[in-house]
C-alpha cells in the first residue's frame, strides 16, 4: 500500500504546483494590466488642458483642448474645438471616430 | 448564469463592479478603481456644467 | 475593438518602453515609444522624442489599429523619461 500512498502525495505534489503555476500567472496578469491602465490613466490626467490635434475618419482633423475621457474610452471632453463651421466652446467627441491624437507637451521638465 | 430577473440579485451591484475589479487588478484594484471613479464623476460632473455638444452630429465612423 | 482576439495584458506590456510602428485604418504609421497601452480600450500612447526635447505625445486609438511592429528594441533608452512623464504630486500622495 505504501506505492498507493506515494501516488497521493505525487499527486498532491502536482497539483499544489499546478494551481501555484496559475495563481503566479493571474497575479502576473493582474500586475501587467495594473501596470498598463494606471500608466494610461495618469497620462489622460496629464494631458487636461493641452491643446490637442485630433485625426478622425473621413480624412477629418480637428483641433481642441482636451479636457477628459470616461473610464470606458467612449468619449473625450473637449474645450475650444476649432472646427471648418467655426468654434465650438464645449464639445463631445465620439471615441469612435478619432483614429489618433497628438499632443504636444512641452519640454522635459515637469512641475511638482 | 440560470436566475431570472424576478429573484432578488445576490450581491449589491457596486459590490459585484468591485469583485470584478479585484479579479482584472489583483493587489491595485482599489487604487485604480479610485482613479477611475474620480475621473468619471469629474467628467459626469463636467457634462453637467459645460453641457457640451456632441461634435460632429452624425457619427463619421457608422 | 476590431480586434476579435483578446491580447493578454502581457502581450502589451512586452511593447512598452519600446520604439514601435503602428499602422492605423486609414493606412497611416505612427512611430514612437510605447509609454503605455490601456488594456481596457487597447490604445497606444506614444511618444515622440525630438532633438529639441519638446516632446509630442500620440494616443492611437485602439479600435484604429492594425498593426504594430517593434522598430527599436532598445528599453533603457527612454525609461527614465516614460517612467516621469505624467506622474504628479497628486499621484505620490494617492499611493500613500
Amino acid at each position: 500500500m505504501e506505492d498507493g500512498v506515494d501516488d497521493k502525495t505525487q499527486n498532491n505534489d502536482i497539483l499544489q504546483s499546478t494551481s501555484t503555476t496559475n495563481d503566479d500567472r493571474l497575479s502576473q496578469e493582474q500586475e501587467d494590466r495594473s501596470f498598463l491602465r494606471e500608466r494610461f490613466l495618469h497620462f489622460l490626467k496629464g494631458i487636461q488642458g493641452k491643446r490637442t490635434h485630433f485625426k478622425m475618419y473621413e480624412k477629418t482633423e480637428v483641433d481642441a483642448t482636451f479636457q477628459l475621457s470616461d473610464i470606458d474610452g467612449q468619449n473625450f471632453l473637449v474645450s475650444d474645438l476649432e472646427t471648418p463651421m467655426g468654434t465650438q466652446p464645449q464639445a463631445m467627441l465620439r471615441c469612435a471616430d478619432i483614429i489618433s491624437c497628438s499632443v504636444d507637451i512641452g519640454t522635459g521638465e515637469h512641475k511638482m | 448564469y440560470g436566475r431570472t430577473t424576478t429573484e432578488a440579485p445576490a450581491q449589491q451591484p457596486g459590490q459585484q463592479r468591485k469583485a470584478e475589479m479585484k479579479l482584472l487588478y489583483g493587489a491595485r484594484a482599489a487604487v485604480i478603481h479610485g482613479l477611475e471613479t474620480a475621473m468619471q464623476m469629474e467628467f459626469d460632473a463636467s457634462c453637467d456644467l459645460r453641457q457640451p455638444k456632441l461634435w460632429p452630429t452624425i457619427p463619421l465612423k457608422l | 475593438s476590431a480586434n476579435s482576439e483578446n491580447r493578454s495584458p502581457g502581450f502589451w506590456r512586452s511593447y512598452v518602453y519600446k520604439e514601435v510602428e503602428v499602422t492605423t485604418v486609414d493606412g497611416r504609421e505612427h512611430r514612437g515609444w510605447v509609454h503605455t497601452v490601456d488594456p481596457v480600450s487597447e490604445s497606444v500612447v506614444l511618444v515622440h522624442f525630438e532633438e529639441d526635447r519638446q516632446k509630442t505625445v500620440e494616443i492611437v486609438m485602439g479600435h484604429a489599429v492594425k498593426g504594430i511592429t517593434v522598430v527599436n528594441e532598445d528599453m533603457d533608452s527612454h525609461r527614465e523619461e516614460l517612467d516621469h512623464m505624467f506622474v504628479t504630486a497628486d499621484d505620490t500622495n494617492f499611493s500613500k
